[in-house]
Order: C-alpha cells, then structure tokens, then sequence
C-alpha cells in the first residue's frame, strides 16, 4: 500500500494534476453568486469577440426568416387587436364588477443575453440585469413566446438564468383547454414532458400548456409549449405528455426577468 | 511549441465551440468541438499538453458557464491527461484509431458530465442519457475525424486548389 501511494507521489503526473484538480475543486466550491460576477467579466472582455462574432451570425441568420414570419403576424394580429381591445374594455368593466384587482403583481425587465453556456447545451444563460434593476434569484424569465426559464444567481449587473432546457428546471403547468395541472421539466432532445397529469384527463395534441402558478416562483398564464403527444400507456396513472416549447433556445436574443412589485409584496 | 501556436490553438478551439458548434446541431445534438480537439490534442502531443489545454480552454469556456463551472475544467483536464497517457501506453499512428479513441474518451467525458451536472436527471433516465452521450460522441468524432483528414490532406488540398 505504501509502495503504491510512494508510487503515485513519484508520478510524474501527481503535481500537475494535483495542480488541475486544487484550482477545479476551488472553483466548485465558489458561491454561485460569485461564479456569476466572474462569468459577466469573462464575457464582457476575454469572450466579448466570440460573442459579439456569434450575434452578429445569429442576426443574420434569424433575421430574414423572422422579418417574412413578422409580417404575416403583424398582418394577422392586426385583425386580432381591433377586436381585444374591445374585449379588453368588458373585461375590465367585468372584473370591476366582481371586485377583482387589475394591477398586475410583477413588471418586467428587459435584459440583453451576455453570454450562452457553450458546454452545456443551451442550459444555462448569463443576462445583463442584477441586483441593481431590483433582480433576484428565483425569479422568472421569459421571451415573447414562452418561459424560459428562472434566475439561478444574481450579482449587481448580472444574473444566471437556468433554462428549461435544465432537468432540475421544473415549471408548475396546466393544459388550457383542459385545465389538468402537473410539472413540466426537461426531458430530451427539444421536448420537454408534463408529469403527474392522471389518465383520467383529456389532453390532446395541439393544447397549450401554461404556467399554473402552483409553484410560487411562474405566475400563473404563462405560455410554455404546445402538447404534441399524449398517449396512455396500460398500467399507468399518468398520461405521458410531450410538449414543443414556446420558446426557440437557440435564438435567444432579449429576454425578460419578471420582477414582483415592491408595492404588491 | 511557440506560445504564437498556443494562442491560436486556444482561439480557434473557443471560436469554433462557442460559434460554430450551435450551427453543426442536428437535430438537438451539437458536436462538443472543445472535447474532441483536447482529446486530439492528447493524443498526438502527450499528456502533459493535453491537461494543460484542457485546463485553459476547460476555464475559458467554464468561465461562461457558472453552473458547472469546475466541474468542466476537471472533466476537460482529465480528458487531455486521459488521452495523453492513452498515447504513451497504446499509440497506433492511424487517423482512424484516433477517432475512435477521440469517440471512446468523448462518450466517457459525456455520461460523466451529465453525471456530476443533473445526478437525479442522470439517474432516472439512464438510456436515454446514455443514448444522448453516444450520439453527441458519435457526432463529435465524426466532425474530429474530418478535421484530422483534412489537416492531414491540407498539401494535397492545396494543390487541387
């Protein structure tokens, strides 16, 4: 036994692998809120021409596909506005009635992507909103067409965002049409899955599935995906629900952290 | 090894894991670029270079990854030193023994970060982290493979241009 630790001490591969893992062992020990102070100065200098050089062929990949999508869009919600509007009148005129409060709880931040886990496929974000635009951990993220994700670690300028491409990323959920409630987590290659949904429920391909707001962390009504498969599989309590998630991951420009109002709180 | 080489070597691995990795996807599967070139580097220069790449490159691109920053800069170092000492004790001068190491090593560094990054995730569904780790180190040699092919014809290249 001596021999062999003598052995592994006379190595040459003992000190610099000693070396490796002290500074990597260090560094896993850093608080998270630390490890993202270090993450936004990496990215804003070292990094800055890879990231910049990625936006910039990001724009131009995106942008022609997005230019002809947002004209058919702005074509089709233009009909659709004309006629919310005048459903957003007897809405309110409606909840007034009943007592309901019409100040929404939360507002939310505009925040720039800094920097895009490279390693991790797309798990984890770094954006330019911190403390200093009232932002904390647990907090929710989201772009125009979905959730995103939560805030994981926060410093004065920046924040880490797990996304819901994270398996310990869970979102409480509800079908819309349907209003079966479970959680919606990661589950493989673009799809994420809605568990605890019992088979005795009714969801079909093609439902929206929103946030619930069970969890404490999503207001409820957030839009999270598309069911495209629920099947009941023999022997089973729950359905197996796939859904296609709102947001596209790996176009990620500007998101949204959604900040609760100090008033509300 | 002028540092001159070195700098470039790290710049251009970052480069092409950071912007051209994302734009290789198919569906979902991205090739890791930065394993497979420290497992090459390994391979071909020893092990003492490759720790020390993959310790550089393992921290630049950990840096920007705070959730499992240190985890990375250990698998990645490890990594090198891996195919290093694979070079000293099995070494076959063939760009196809190569890949295939560079395919073995990638798919053990895969279900290892999975591992220490979600160990519940990890554990609950093990075939299909197992089946996502190969496919991701099935695509990520392939695309070493073809790099080794093209260095490796660059004179031949050269000429037909």
């Amino acid at each position: 036994m001596w021999i062999s630790v003598r052995g592994i001490l006379r190595s040459p591969h003992f000190k610099p692998v000693s070396i490796v893992m002290i500074i990597s062992i260090i560094m896993i020990a850093l608080p998270l809120r630390f490890k993202t102070t270090l993450s936004r100065l990496v990215a804003a200098s070292v990094l800055l021409p890879f990231v910049e050089i990625d936006k910039y062929l990001l724009k131009i990949d995106t942008t022609f596909e997005i230019n002809k999508h947002l004209n058919r869009k702005l074509d089709s919600l233009s009909v659709l506005t004309a006629s919310l509007i005048e459903h957003k009148y007897e809405n309110e005129r409606l909840r007034r009635m009943l007592g309901f409060d019409l100040n929404l709880p939360y507002y939310l931040v505009p925040a720039e992507i800094l920097a895009i886990s490279p390693t991790s496929r797309f798990k984890s974000i770094l954006v330019d909103a911190g403390r200093e635009k009232r932002v904390d951990i647990n907090m929710p993220v989201i772009s125009p067409s979905g959730i995103i994700g939560k805030t994981v670690a926060v410093d004065d300028k920046a924040s880490t965002v797990q996304l819901l491409l994270d398996p310990s990323c869970k979102v409480a959920a509800r079908v819309q049409q349907s209003r079966a409630s479970g959680i919606v987590s990661y589950l493989g290659g673009p799809y994420l899955s809605l568990k605890n949904v019992p088979v005795d429920q009714h969801v079909s391909v093609g439902d929206t599935v929103i946030s619930s707001g069970l969890g404490g962390i999503f207001p409820q009504g957030l839009f999270i995906g598309t069911v495209v498969k629920s099947e009941r599989r023999e022997g089973e309590l729950f359905l197996e629900i796939l859904i296609a998630p709102g947001a596209d991951f790996s176009i990620l420009e500007e998101v949204f952290v959604i900040v609760s109002s100090p008033e509300k709180q | 090894m002028p540092y001159l080489y070195l700098f470039f070597g790290w710049f251009f691995i970052i480069f092409f894991q950071m912007v051209i990795s994302p734009r290789l996807a198919i569906g979902g599967v991205y090739p890791d670029i930065l394993l497979v070139s420290i497992a090459f580097i390994g391979l071909r220069k020893g092990w003492r270079m490759g720790l020390w790449f993959g310790f550089a490159t393992g921290l630049t691109i950990g840096l920007i990854d705070p959730l499992n920053l240190g985890w990375i800069i250990l698998l990645i170092s490890l990594t090198g030193l891996a195919a290093g000492i694979i070079r000293e004790k099995i070494y076959v001068e063939s760009g196809l023994y190569q890949t295939v190491m560079v395919l073995a090593i990638a798919f053990v560094y895969q279900i290892l970060f999975r591992f220490v990054s979600w160990p519940g995730y990890f554990l609950d569904n093990l075939p299909g982290s197992i089946s996502d780790s190969f496919l991701i180190a099935v695509y990520s040699a392939l695309i070493g493979g073809l790099g080794l092919l093209l260095l490796r014809q660059r004179h031949r290249l050269k000429e037909l241009l």
